[in-house]
């Protein structure tokens, strides 16, 4: 057993599946059965969020393009995503999940983990028992399906869930771990992309079950520390703990990226999206009343390889300007660009409550008093409705769209 | 699949029970469509005005109605056909 980790707990993942298409299932009877996929937006690039069952049968996968899937399934129906229904049903799902339990730890819009070590003398069933009840009334009373895993600790959990879909159940008990682990393949466990599994298949780890066997001092001579951390994974060890939703420390940073509608290598349009990003990012952090000292850029080439940099600021901030400032900092210092750009993504980590110091600098106090102005407007009003004068441009090029007044298109916020 | 979009007012009659809208039937132009069931409903919100969505169906067509719930109005969003 591992130091300070309890022996007695019992952890649930819950996985929608393919929750975005299950929705758009559920919610039109006419898509039921059939092959969908949903898209942000199928007029512009089409990047596969999600492919329903049907449509995976036919080999169709989350992140393909729109026409490589219509290659493998021409008859596939396109629906375009809407936030908002996404969102609700994932508030919908939470609400089921805290009567199992007070320990939720929503890691996704469709995916949270519970821990109900002390819900057990409750309902007076087993860890197995809860996922059985908890998947029963998700289906009862939101009509969806989920896959639930049931182990000792959260890595266990997730891989139990993933293992059985759609609407599976899978139990690992401290007993089962060694078989369970035995032949999974390394790239089902949490924290291996395709780069460390190659890594790890070049040097003979083709399994969890391997990667258990293997003695230390080997892994960490391979993979440093993080390989001796994936070892104890490998072996079913993982004390993290379940962190309810409300919790602080939860929040480790907040971002915001963007797949352009095409590949860009305009640099008044590139700047466009840094200072909308940037702005809801800001938005973001003075919503919840969070400030952040790093801010980071990754930008993503039209060949999918990438480019990432943070910089860390004296003073920690919640303003889109100075965000702006950085990033685009990061970005004269990628210049020239080789490549066309794909994907931004912009973020802030480092955060530190907002401690509503006094400004002693009155242009600090200014901006401070300006942005609370615009965020009330917004607020009001809908997104955007006020913003930088630099986000024009964005708007010319239909990278932003203007907002529309409520009683024209109320359907969607901006 | 066909996808209309519409976006028009209409007339709804609806049950209001336990905080809960569920809605019955509606009149777009002269024809009164019953619905028999709502699928799915969802929020959401532009600015200050909360708004909900109802999927609804009346066994032949799936119907997708917007409420004001700032302004008690109806909007016919989309109808979805076979």
């Amino acid at each position: 057993m591992v130091p300070g980790e309890n022996p007695e707990r019992v952890i649930l993942h819950v996985d929608m599946n393919a929750y975005f298409a299950s929705v758009e299932q559920k919610s039109n009877p006419l898509l039921r059965g059939k092959p969908l996929v949903v898209v942000a937006d199928s007029r512009r690039r089409g990047v596969i969020l999600t492919a329903s069952y049907e449509a995976r049968a036919f080999g169709i996968k989350t992140g393909m393009n729109l026409w490589e899937g219509k290659k493998l399934c021409p008859h596939v129906t396109v629906v375009d995503g809407n936030t908002d229904k996404y969102l609700h049903a994932s508030a919908q799902i939470l609400e089921i999940l805290e009567t199992f339990s007070h320990q939720v730890e929503m890691s996704s819009c469709d995916e949270a983990y519970l821990d109900v070590t002390a819900s057990q003398t409750l309902f007076g069933t087993d860890g197995a028992g809860i996922a059985q009840m908890l998947k029963d009334k998700i289906r009862r009373e939101i009509g969806l399906p989920c896959s639930v895993g049931v182990a000792p600790n959260k890595a266990l959990a997730k891989m139990g869930s993933d293992r059985k879909k759609p609407d599976g159940l899978t139990v690992v008990t401290r007993d089962t771990v060694a078989e369970f682990m035995k032949d999974a393949p390394i790239q089902d466990m949490c924290g291996i992309g395709h780069r460390m599994r190659d890594k790890m298949n070049a040097v003979g780890i083709y399994t969890c079950g391997d990667l258990a066997k293997a003695q230390r001092g080997w892994v960490e001579h391979h993979f440093g520390f993080w390989g001796y951390w994936l070892k104890r994974l490998a072996e079913g060890k993982d004390d993290t703990p379940v962190k309810r939703i409300n919790d602080p420390e939860t929040v480790k940073s907040i971002g915001h990226s963007t797949t352009f509608p095409s590949d860009s290598w305009d640099l008044p349009i590139l700047r466009s999206y840094l200072l909308l990003l940037s702005e809801k990012v800001a938005y973001r952090l003075r919503k919840m009343n969070l400030q952040g000292r790093t801010v980071s850029l990754y930008i993503r080439f039209n060949d999918f390889s990438g480019f990432g940099k943070q910089v860390a600021k004296k003073e920690p901030t919640d303003d889109g300007t100075e965000i702006y400032k950085v990033t685009e900092g990061i970005l004269k210092g990628a210049l020239p660009l080789m490549k066309s750009v794909r994907l931004f993504g912009v973020s802030v980590s480092n955060l530190v409550e907002n401690p509503w110091q006094e400004f002693l600098l009155a242009s600090l106090a200014k901006k401070k008093s300006a942005n609370e102005a615009v965020d009330t407007i917004n607020k009001k009003y809908g997104k955007f409705t006020v913003k930088p004068a630099g986000l024009l441009f964005a708007e010319k090029h239909g990278i932003l769209a203007p907002p529309i007044p409520p009683y024209m298109n109320p359907r969607k916020e901006l | 699949m066909q996808a209309l979009e519409v976006s028009e007012k209409i007339k709804v009659g609806a049950v209001f029970e336990n905080a809960k809208v569920t809605p019955k039937w509606f009149v777009r132009g002269t024809r009164k469509v019953v619905l028999q069931s709502v699928e799915f409903c969802w929020r959401s919100r532009t600015g200050e005005v909360p708004w909900m969505h109802f999927s609804a169906t009346d066994g032949a067509n799936v119907f997708e109605l917007r409420f004001n719930l700032k302004t008690t109005e109806w909007f016919l969003e989309k109808i979805l056909s076979a």
